[in-house]
């Protein structure tokens, strides 16, 4: 049992050198352009069909960001949106034979977390100027709590640093953790069996996809919000 | 055809597209002889594709009804919160034209209550005119009445002070000649004159 071979016309970008991830990234960016064409034809005041479905998922991002973000959840709507129903895509494109999960490759997910990451920080200075600093020194602000307020500084910005890589490797780890088991099943038991584990993959790519978007929605929200 | 028989032709059409494909592919790497391909078979292909579709008939199975019918009812909600904005747009818009139409009336009804206001102003003015006019004249008839009367009074009270001063200067003046001689002279002339008559 090998794992079965990339499907056509992918296979011919990964013999002409393109690596797998990056094809399939494309493959996702196609479905995307293709879908959103789709709900743009048929745009009607009444939704039906693509639209219908487009309509809720971007319902479910608006209502996160309003929640979450508040008066600024609107402009960061965009980039949210399109990170996460980007991701989604990935993911599931890994359940389907013959292709692969872009995001279960660490590149394109440190190439999506590096934007939230800097995102996060720009933001930050942009709403509260030289006072973001406050965010990373605790609650404690006096004289006194100086060499708190330090310590907190130092772990804050550890923990800073540590976001984009937990984001990238959470993703990562899960959606390579889904592909090797249903590889294994398969060469355990190749008939039915990984069916259970697709199934779960697909709940799987769903809570990793919301995973990543909502902590994304939180690291801009806790930026542009006051310290206390 | 309708929309849910288009939408299961382009399903199948689909379906049947993605399967040619997967046969394309084999047959492309089977034949291509690179490395990691020269290996592999159609059975590696087979059973992932099955288990594959087995997933997609269970979602679809499973989810399908409960699917369409969120979605359907999504459609019904916007539908009736649209159809019901119309009505309450419509409704609004005749109470628009019924409060214009209104307020057109209530133009008129203003300018007819102003030009009645007008003419009654007008007329009460005349009239407080003319009674002013009427008040004045009695007035002064009554100012000249009150006057004669006053200048009567007053002649009246001068001509009897005037007499009573004279009374008073006569019986001084009578006091001061009338002597005891004389006073007796005047009372015999009186008596003589009494005896005369008689």
């Amino acid at each position: 049992m090998h794992e079965a071979p990339f499907i056509f016309p992918i296979n011919l970008l990964i013999h002409a050198g393109i690596p797998p991830f990056v094809a399939f990234s494309w493959v996702a960016t196609l479905i995307i352009l293709i879908m959103a064409i789709l709900a743009r034809k048929s745009l009607s005041l009444i939704p039906r069909g693509v639209q219908n479905l487009v309509e809720v998922i971007m319902e479910f991002f608006l209502d996160l960001v309003d929640t979450n973000i508040g008066h600024l959840g609107r402009h960061f709507f965009p980039f949210i949106a399109t990170i996460g129903i980007y991701i989604l895509v990935c993911n599931f494109l890994g359940l389907i034979p013959g292709c692969e999960a872009p995001t279960s490759n660490l590149n394109t997910n440190a190439a999506l977390a590096l934007p939230v990451f800097f995102a996060t920080h720009i933001y930050g200075i942009k709403e509260h100027g030289l006072g973001y600093i406050k965010h990373f020194v605790g609650p404690m602000r006096s004289l006194p709590a100086l060499p708190l307020m330090i310590l907190m500084f130092i772990i804050e910005v550890i923990g800073h640093i540590a976001r984009p890589l937990t984001l990238s490797v959470r993703l990562f780890g899960n959606m390579v953790a889904k592909h090797k088991i249903i590889i294994i099943l398969g060469l355990l038991s190749p008939a039915v069996v990984p069916t259970a584990i697709l199934g779960l993959g697909v709940l799987v790519s769903v809570i990793q996809a919301f995973v990543f978007v909502l902590l994304t929605t939180l690291y801009l929200a806790g930026s542009v919000e006051e310290a206390h | 055809m309708n929309a849910i028989q288009y939408s299961k032709f382009k399903i199948q059409n689909l379906i049947i597209i993605v399967l040619n494909l997967i046969i394309v592919a084999s047959v492309f790497a089977s034949e291509g002889g690179g490395a990691g391909e020269a290996h592999f078979t159609y059975k590696d292909w087979l059973w992932p594709v099955i288990n594959f579709l087995i997933l997609v008939f269970v979602l679809v199975f499973f989810a399908r009804k409960p699917f369409s019918e969120f979605f359907k009812n999504r459609t019904a909600l916007i539908e009736k919160s649209l159809r019901e904005a119309s009505e309450a747009k419509e409704i609004a818009q005749k109470t628009l034209g019924e409060v214009r139409e209104r307020l057109k009336h209530t133009d008129r009804e203003i300018e007819q209550i102003l030009e009645a206001a007008k003419k009654s102003g007008e007329k009460e003015k005349q009239d407080i005119i003319a009674e002013g006019a009427r008040l004045k004249e009695k007035i002064i008839e009554q100012a000249k009445a009150n006057i004669e009367f006053e200048l009567q009074k007053a002649k009246d009270q001068i001509k009897s002070d005037a007499a009573l001063m004279a009374l008073e200067l006569a019986e001084k003046q009578i006091k001061a000649q009338l002597g005891r001689e004389a006073q007796e002279a005047l009372i015999d002339d009186y008596i003589k004159r009494l005896e005369a008559k008689n």
